[in-house]
């Protein structure tokens, strides 16, 4: 087991290396020079030009640009907004909070969603309930996300007045985003709920759990849905940190003001030291939440041993 | 009523010139177009709330041009004058000015007792210390380009600053002496970090920034307004300034009639509507600094005046007011807004395009190209014309426009496909010539508009002629409004007269109050007097 | 917003029995999910074929009627807000709809294929080469990779349909190689690796065909996942181009008119969401049909 956690660690490291060229590259590739879209539509002298750029130090070559990007990461210091000249560490540490809260919301609103209607779509395969419990759970799924929030905010906050439009940090204004992008995400939860109930129920220890006379309530939760959780609990992890990133326009539509909004409003003003600072840290956060899943598996499943 | 001051909105015209004897030149007062006052005291308390689509970069002068920067820099800011309602500069914390007679120095006097909201004095040192910084090369500061020819600042008493020119500077006063001054104690104390924690004079002070979410200023109790254009010569009446951030211009007019906000840019399609809601006041400025235009590449059939002409005939700039902007805008056919000193009506009618099919196709069979094949399309050597227009995202009436004026083209001729793209990623393209045209809005208030956007090499990079930077240096550098009026006039007559860009419109600004608001206005450069606001519950 | 929710890593990894197409399609049609989604994609098929007789009006002419009227009887989506036919503008977009989730799937599935195949079949450092380049890609959030290559190739519905296609093709990959190493090791693959077969043979009479199930099953779920990615790219504006009929840019341009005109957001939203409900719903019912282990329950 520790032996397999190590090897699991180590395969992890050649991925946020190749994630951290990768991030680098961006910004040589994306065409639009930073220091002339500062200056856009201003005839600026080419000798401020010359001093910002010098000041971001793009005025050196690449691989230097690269050695020296690389060493700064790994102290930790992601380089300055050119917006904001805040350091970016900072920028993105400001707003993380806001969009952990959003998905930790969503990701219990996709859960209790996915959980009731997977149980209730394998518990009545087959029928109208299976069929509305899945069509149910697809619609979140089928929506484009800002219709799906412009319409819940005027219904529920312009026309019935129960929510604020404007988030006050309160847990009630986490109500509306996490609704929404909850509904989005929980379908992936619910289907997968389904199968493996379905996979499980049909094993030999339900059948006797069954023939043992227990209700069927205290085997479909004790039992059935214990054993179905394993795989779950993976795609839960993996799309936590799909939700990290996933809300770019449910945070722009409810003036959420997390990540995902900061990304693009920072590709918007090609602000590359930020933008380049959040693409890093969504996918390492990405990489770290799916290895500790995968650890997380391995203790969980009693199944799967790991030489 | 409380006040006889009914918001105005003159044309602007920039005198440096008033202190030596010239005297001051009125042209077409506009109509009023403002909120009347109502009747009753104001009273003071209470928070005015409103939205802004995205955080602004920094509150800093010397770190900024954004226009939303410079808005929210105006409630903590005094600068050396402003531009009153008979567009010359009066004097705010500069009591008075002197121009010395070759127009290179001007000298302000700086009132006495002013202080900045951390006590330190507001002196001449102090208003040195803010232009040098914009002047120090080791600052960048993007805002540098509007100090012209600015080449030293001197503070030889705390009363008294002396600019120093070394060609005379005729757009000093608009794009230089408005610019906020700041405290040089809250910059030592903040450093990099002033733009986040600014600290001048002005009727409010800085509270607090909650990273993306909303920027909080509180009432100055201690001010004193020297403008004569603001009712309010004392405090502001509400406590406290509250800009939420809201980047879904759907989800600000929710907010609005949720009751969360007093103020609303008010979305175009929402007007109509909003207008009808006996709770909701529109206050509409319609002579705005705004300026929508296309603009050529200097590439083939771009660089041919014939074919920027055509595409200036064809255009129906009605038929865009109607559809895309719902009516809220004016057909301007100068290449200056219509609030500009340099605007004029008859001379852009005499110089200018209007909407003309024939004349269109007639231009565009001077250039050499005629329908032969009847296709609709017009050829040169028997290959059809082709071109794409061009706009940003993501700004719905932007694109409905293009898509007015692709319409319109192809009526004449010019086979036109259109494309979008994010503000961003427009520049490189533009300056390399991809972009053959487009549709482009600027805001701006002084006549040198021309300047910013023809003086080679242009603000694209495709502009370069010898004769109209001739005509333009002579504006930027003659100090007598009338002479300097005549040489930009001079300028915008060639820049019609070669079509070098296609004005279309220039769009209204409008912004909805509730009905506890009351007394909003902006002045004549279009900046918010929020300290003359006041709230009833 | 999409590709990361979709599991591909959970998708059956097993050959595909034998069975025929018409026992497959009766058993796919049996259920109402595929029976719901069936026909709304036959309808979207139909619509987008015969688009010019169905549509009334030049979905793309200017003022053919009233600015925003509501549905009536001469325009039955009534009209935008430059007086255009809403209904034939929705008809001729359903083209778009079909082109973009086509489009993007065969990137996907063409990469994925590609890669997954190789990986499997080669194993050793080539498969944990490309399986960790793999990785890192999906380590990329869905849309924030398509924003970034939508960034560097420029905005428009091609640039969009390639990136939308490369930021989903991991998942094919990974399901692909998943196949791959299951079905490598069976007897007839590794007789007809014994008699000489060359391996490229192998992948295209032995590998292929047993990996389809999979790939048809993910490729069901990823093109209504694709054509939502495009519509929230056009939110940034980096969709489709104006005057194009995407349903997505239909939706985005309409937003503000949401009080005063809801008919112009409502008819593109609803038409997004159907469709891609009924993918959704078609997808869901041939992975239970595809999947051998559900299937005999």
């Amino acid at each position: 087991m520790a032996g397999y956690a190590l090897r699991r660690v180590a395969t992890t490291i050649p991925v946020l290396f190749a994630i951290l060229t990768l991030v680098f590259l961006m910004r040589p590739l994306v065409p639009g020079d930073p220091v002339a879209i500062m200056f856009f539509g201003r005839s600026s002298s080419p000798e401020v030009v010359a001093n910002m750029r010098h000041q971001l130090g793009l005025d050196d070559p690449l691989p230097i640009q690269y050695v020296r990007y690389l060493g700064d990461v790994l102290r930790g210091d992601l380089g300055t907004s050119i917006t904001t000249r805040q350091p970016v560490v900072q920028e993105i540490a400001e707003r993380f909070p806001a969009t952990l809260q959003l998905a930790l919301g969503s990701l219990a609103v996709s859960c209790l969603v996915g959980l009731v209607a997977g149980i209730l779509a394998a518990v009545y395969k087959d029928t109208a309930i299976d069929t509305a419990a899945m069509v149910f759970a697809m619609a979140g799924l089928s929506m484009p996300g800002f219709w799906f929030g412009l319409v819940m905010i005027y219904f529920f906050s312009v026309r019935l007045g129960w929510f604020s439009v404007i988030p006050d940090g309160s847990l009630k204004s986490l109500v509306l985003p996490a609704l929404t992008l909850g509904l989005i995400a929980s379908s992936v939860v619910a289907r997968l709920v389904r199968s493996a109930m379905l996979e499980v129920l049909g094993q030999d220890f339900i059948r006797t759990a069954r023939a043992k006379g227990l209700r069927e309530r205290r085997v479909l939760l004790r039992h059935a849905l214990g054993n179905a959780m394993i795989p779950v609990v993976t795609i839960i992890g993996l799309q936590f940190g799909g939700l990290l990133s996933g809300a770019f326009i449910i945070e722009a539509v409810f003036a959420w003001h997390g990540i995902g909004e900061l990304a693009v409003d920072a590709l918007g003003k090609r602000d590359f030291p930020l933008i380049q600072g959040i693409v890093l840290v969504i996918a390492t956060s990405y990489v770290l939440v799916n290895l500790l899943v995968d650890l997380l598996y391995a203790v969980l499943d009693p199944r799967i041993t790991y030489s | 009523m409380t006040s006889l001051r009914l918001f105005r909105s003159f044309v602007l015209i920039v005198s440096i010139a008033l202190l030596i004897g010239t005297p001051a030149i009125l042209v077409s007062a506009a109509p009023h177009t403002g909120r009347l006052q109502e009747a009753g005291e104001p009273t003071p308390g209470g928070t005015l709330r409103m939205a802004i689509s995205e955080e602004p970069d920094q509150l800093d002068p010397a770190r900024t041009i954004e226009l939303l920067a410079g808005q929210l820099m105006g409630n903590v800011l005094d600068a050396l004058v402003y531009i009153g309602d008979d567009g010359l500069p009066h004097g705010w914390v500069a009591e008075s000015w002197q121009i010395a007679p070759d127009g290179k120095v001007i000298t302000f006097k700086i009132r006495p007792g002013i202080k900045f909201h951390d006590g330190t004095p507001l002196d001449a040192a102090a208003v040195k210390f803010g232009y040098d910084r914009i002047l120090d090369p080791a600052m960048a500061a993007p805002y540098k380009e509007f100090l012209g020819t600015l080449q030293k600042v001197d503070a030889p008493d705390p009363a008294t600053v002396a600019f120093t020119f070394s060609e005379p500077y005729a757009a000093f006063f608009v794009n230089g002496a408005t610019i906020g001054i700041v405290s040089p104690a809250g910059v030592a104390q903040f450093g990099d970090d002033f733009g986040h924690n600014p600290i001048g004079s002005g009727p409010f002070k800085f509270r607090e920034w909650q990273a993306g979410s909303k920027i909080v200023f509180e009432r100055n109790p201690d001010y004193v307004n020297f403008r004569e254009d603001d009712t309010n010569k004392g405090p502001a009446y509400v406590e406290a300034l509250e800009y939420n951030v809201i980047p879904e211009a759907a989800t600000q007019t929710a907010a609005f009639e949720a009751g969360e906000l007093d103020l609303l840019d008010v979305p175009r399609e929402d007007l109509a509507r909003l207008s009808e809601d006996p709770d909701v006041e529109i206050v509409t400025l319609e002579k705005s600094n705004n300026l929508n235009f296309i603009e050529f590449a200097n590439r083939p059939p771009f660089n041919n005046p014939s074919f920027r002409k055509a595409v200036s005939y064809s255009i129906d700039r009605q038929a865009i007011i109607d559809l895309a902007y719902v009516g809220n805008a004016t057909v301007n056919q100068c290449p200056v807004p219509i609030n500009n000193a340099a605007y004029d009506e008859a001379l852009c009618a005499e110089h200018g395009y209007t909407f003309d099919q024939e004349k269109a196709k007639q231009m565009l069979a001077e250039a050499g190209w005629t329908d032969g094949d009847g296709n609709g399309i017009v050829e040169m050597e028997g290959k059809d014309l082709q071109v794409t227009l061009w706009s940003y995202a993501p700004y719905p009436t932007q694109s409905k426009t293009i898509e007015i004026m692709q319409a319109d083209l192809n009526e004449v001729g010019i086979g036109t496909d259109i494309q979008v793209i994010e503000f961003g990623a427009m520049q490189p393209m533009l300056e390399s010539g991809e972009i053959g045209f487009d549709y482009m809005r600027w805001t701006f208030s002084d006549q040198s508009i021309l300047t910013q956007l023809f003086k080679t090499p242009g603000w694209t990079k495709q502009t370069s002629d010898p004769a109209l930077d001739a005509l333009l240096v002579k504006a930027d550098t003659t100090v007598d409004p009338v002479a300097r009026l005549e040489a930009s006039r001079a300028a915008m007559v060639y820049v019609l007269d070669n079509a070098m860009i296609a004005p279309v419109i220039s769009d209204w600004i409008q912004t909805a109050t509730g009905q506890q608001v009351h007394n909003y206005h902006w002045d004549a450069l279009v900046n918010e007097r929020l300290n003359d606001v006041w709230l009833t519950s | 917003m999409s590709a990361a929710l979709t599991a591909p890593a959970l998708l059956p990894a097993r050959a595909k029995t034998r069975t025929g197409f018409r026992p497959f399609l009766a058993a796919l049609f049996s259920r109402r999910q595929a029976q719901l989604g069936g026909a709304v994609v036959l309808v979207l098929v139909l619509a987008a074929i015969f688009a010019p007789l169905i549509s009334p009006y030049d979905p793309f002419e200017l003022r053919v009627g009233p600015l925003k009227e509501p549905p009536t009887r001469a325009h039955p989506f009534g009209t935008d807000d430059l007086g255009r036919d809403l209904f034939s503008r929705i008809v001729y977009g359903s083209r778009i709809t079909l082109q973009i989730g086509t489009i993007s799937v065969a990137v996907a599935v063409g990469l994925g294929v590609l890669v997954g195949i190789v990986a499997g079949f080669y194993g050793g450092w080539v498969d944990a080469l490309l399986m960790r380049f793999t990785d890192v890609m999906l380590a990329f959030p869905g849309f924030l990779l398509a924003l970034a290559i939508v960034a560097i190739l420029g905005p428009g519905l091609n640039n969009v349909m390639i990136a939308v296609g490369l930021g989903s093709f991991p998942g094919f990959a990974r399901v692909v190689r998943g196949s791959v190493l299951t079905v490598r090791e069976m007897e007839y693959v590794t007789a007809g690796r014994v008699l000489g077969a060359t391996p490229p043979h192998i992948m295209r009479r032995a590998i292929l065909p047993n990996v389809l199930a999979p790939i048809i099953v993910l490729a069901s779920l990823e093109f209504p996942a694709a054509v939502l990615t495009a519509a929230a790219l056009s939110f940034i504006g980096l969709g489709a181009q104006p005057p194009s009929p995407e349903w997505g840019a239909l939706l985005v341009d309409a937003r503000t008119y949401i009080r005063t005109a809801p008919h112009l957001i409502n008819v593109p939203g609803a038409a997004i969401f159907v469709v891609v409900l009924a993918f959704n719903l078609l997808g869901n019912t041939l992975r239970d049909v595809l999947d051998p282990r559900l299937r005999h329950r």
